[in-house]
């Protein structure tokens, strides 16, 4: 995959196999064919944020996150009942109860 | 009594007088939605809980017990066993979901042609998309097989099937509604909100849903304002009016947005032409994050949670995974990726800077009026388009509400779009109620609902 600014984006076959690997898709010949096609046209089309000055900015800004999740040691106060989330009557928060196998 | 076409608050009232029972209503629509859903595939599942007043949810939020398919074969059997926040809500307010409404599988579309399960087909023309990817429910209310609806917006996802369906649909702020258990597209975009015959409905429906939820660590804690109130107050705003949100429109569209201009000129608000950052750009920074998020968040199905692995996923959520999982990958990260992150905060700064020298912004929806079905292969860019004048606004996570403003020569619904600043809906519906007391919205609503006796 070749992107360099203000040139076309080139897709190869094998470049398309390698994603579907990493994403866990099986994808026929034809499939990749297609989909080689279109995501060239699509990466052609985005090019154009390269025509923006972004240099100066911090990458999520807007997002403005925080981290909900308690400390090591604190107590969890987001935690489900699961047991109550799938209608079982135990009473354990932690875990799912299910039979016992053995 | 006849009902056809009575609000959501108009039967609430007239169950209130006790002037109406639930069972006469839960009768009647039930009785509509046996007649005609199969001429349109409006429902994927019919709901018959027979309490409270009947609400249509897209398929993509969770409901206890409800199968919820997302319209992709993967969550055919999906039977999800805890409410979504938007839902519960709603049931704690007395309404209950009549029926889960079609949808482009995923969310990933703007036609819901990509839906598993068939095509909804618009109400006003069977031949026609009724938009998408939240079309079933834009459809279900237009043909009047439920008062109102619930859907979700990711980049015009609400209003794009209410401009082309000729109803009323409102995406709201970022946050302002909760997104817990509301199956995930792109999880710093997803917006639930209302679709709706009246202004007044969709007040009513944010005020019930909206607020801040310990389930969604992105939900807002600011107070929900009494839309119902404040949208009756007489405000007079700052109008904003941008040219390249009026580049590449149809002229049919053009001439029903400058009529509405015009009116609200009238109505005695300033107009003010302004400049923003070319929708173009926009479409960019979406397709990359969009893409991206999709591919972490479709990463689930893997086959061991909910059974049904990646062989189901049909060819747009794979094409869109695909795009995601290159913009993520090793070496292109950067150049995607953070590009595009980037660039949103551009689009941010961009609103922010104008929302100093006006209120509000008027727009067309749409760039044309509802396509045939199979038209959106012709487009380039597979239909992305459409949501061009969309995307803007959904990535800044602003506010926004469809109207109906006209019909077309084929006598499809023309669509107009009121856009505002962070958590100013109350200002939105403000303008909304005024432009729908002025016009009726030109009886588009009514003449969509005679087709359909």
């Amino acid at each position: 995959m070749k992107s360099k600014k203000n040139k076309k984006v080139k897709f190869l076959l094998s470049d398309v196999f390698h994603l579907a690997r990493l994403a866990q898709l099986k994808l026929t010949d034809e499939e990749a064919e297609k989909y080689r096609l279109q995501l060239e046209e699509t990466l052609n089309y985005v090019d154009n944020l390269n025509e923006l000055n972004t240099d100066r900015l911090e990458e999520e800004v807007y997002l403005n996150l925080k981290n909900v999740f308690f400390e090591d040691g604190k107590k969890n106060e987001r935690i489900f009942n699961i047991n109550d989330l799938i209608g079982k009557k135990r009473q354990d928060k932690k875990y799912f109860s299910v039979k016992r196998i053995l | 009594m006849n009902l056809l076409g009575k609000s959501l608050l108009e039967l609430k009232k007239l169950v209130e007088k006790k002037e109406l029972s639930l069972e006469e209503v839960w009768d009647y629509f039930l009785q509509r939605i046996e007649k005609y859903n199969s001429k349109m595939n409006i429902f994927l599942t019919v709901v018959r809980s027979r309490k409270g007043l009947p609400i249509a949810i897209k398929d993509n939020f969770c409901t206890r017990g409800i199968r919820t398919t997302a319209s992709s074969k993967i969550l055919e059997n999906f039977i999800p066993p805890y409410e979504s926040t938007v839902t519960k809500r709603l049931i704690e307010n007395e309404f209950y979901p009549i029926g889960k409404t079609n949808m482009d599988a995923w969310a990933h579309g703007s036609s819901t042609e990509t839906s598993d399960f068939g095509p909804t087909r618009n109400p006003w023309d069977l031949s026609r998309s009724p938009g998408g990817s939240s079309g079933g429910s834009a459809a279900a209310i237009a043909a009047y097989l439920s008062p109102a609806a619930i859907g979700s917006e990711t980049a015009g996802s609400i209003r794009q099937p209410a401009a082309w369906s000729g109803v009323i649909g409102l995406k709201p702020t970022y946050g302002r509604v909760s997104r817990y258990g509301l199956i995930a597209m792109a999880s710093s975009l997803d917006c639930p909100g209302p679709l709706t015959l009246t202004v007044e409905d969709a007040a009513y429906l944010l005020q019930v849903i909206a607020g801040k939820d310990e389930y969604d660590a992105t939900s807002l804690s600011q107070s929900v304002d009494d839309y119902l109130k404040e949208m009756k107050t007489k405000k007079k705003f700052v109008i904003g009016i941008a040219d390249d949100y009026f580049e590449n429109v149809d002229e049919e569209i053009l001439e029903a947005v400058q009529k509405v201009i015009k009116i609200i000129r009238n109505l005695g608000h300033k107009i003010k032409k302004i400049k923003l950052i070319s929708p173009k750009y926009a479409i960019s920074v979406y397709t990359i994050i969009q893409r991206s998020e999709v591919s972490s968040n479709l990463s689930r199905y893997d086959g061991i949670r909910y059974g049904r692995n990646r062989d189901f996923f049909g060819a747009e959520a794979k094409r869109r995974i695909m795009l995601g999982t290159f913009a993520l990958s090793h070496g292109y990260f950067e150049a995607y990726y953070k590009k595009a992150v980037k660039a949103r905060q551009l689009i941010i700064d961009d609103y922010k800077k104008v929302f100093h020298e006006i209120d509000l912004i008027f727009a067309p929806t749409t760039p044309v009026t509802a396509l045939k079905l199979g038209e959106f292969e012709k487009y380039p860019f597979f239909g992305e388009m459409m949501d061009v004048l969309n995307e803007p606004a959904a990535i800044a996570g602003l506010p926004a509400i469809n109207l109906p403003i006209g019909l077309d020569k084929n006598f499809m619904p023309i669509g107009g779009q009121i856009i505002g600043p962070w958590l100013k809906e109350a200002d939105i519906l403000n303008l909304a109620y005024q432009i729908e007391k002025e016009t009726n919205f030109f009886n588009v609503i009514n003449q969509g609902l005679k087709k359909w006796q």
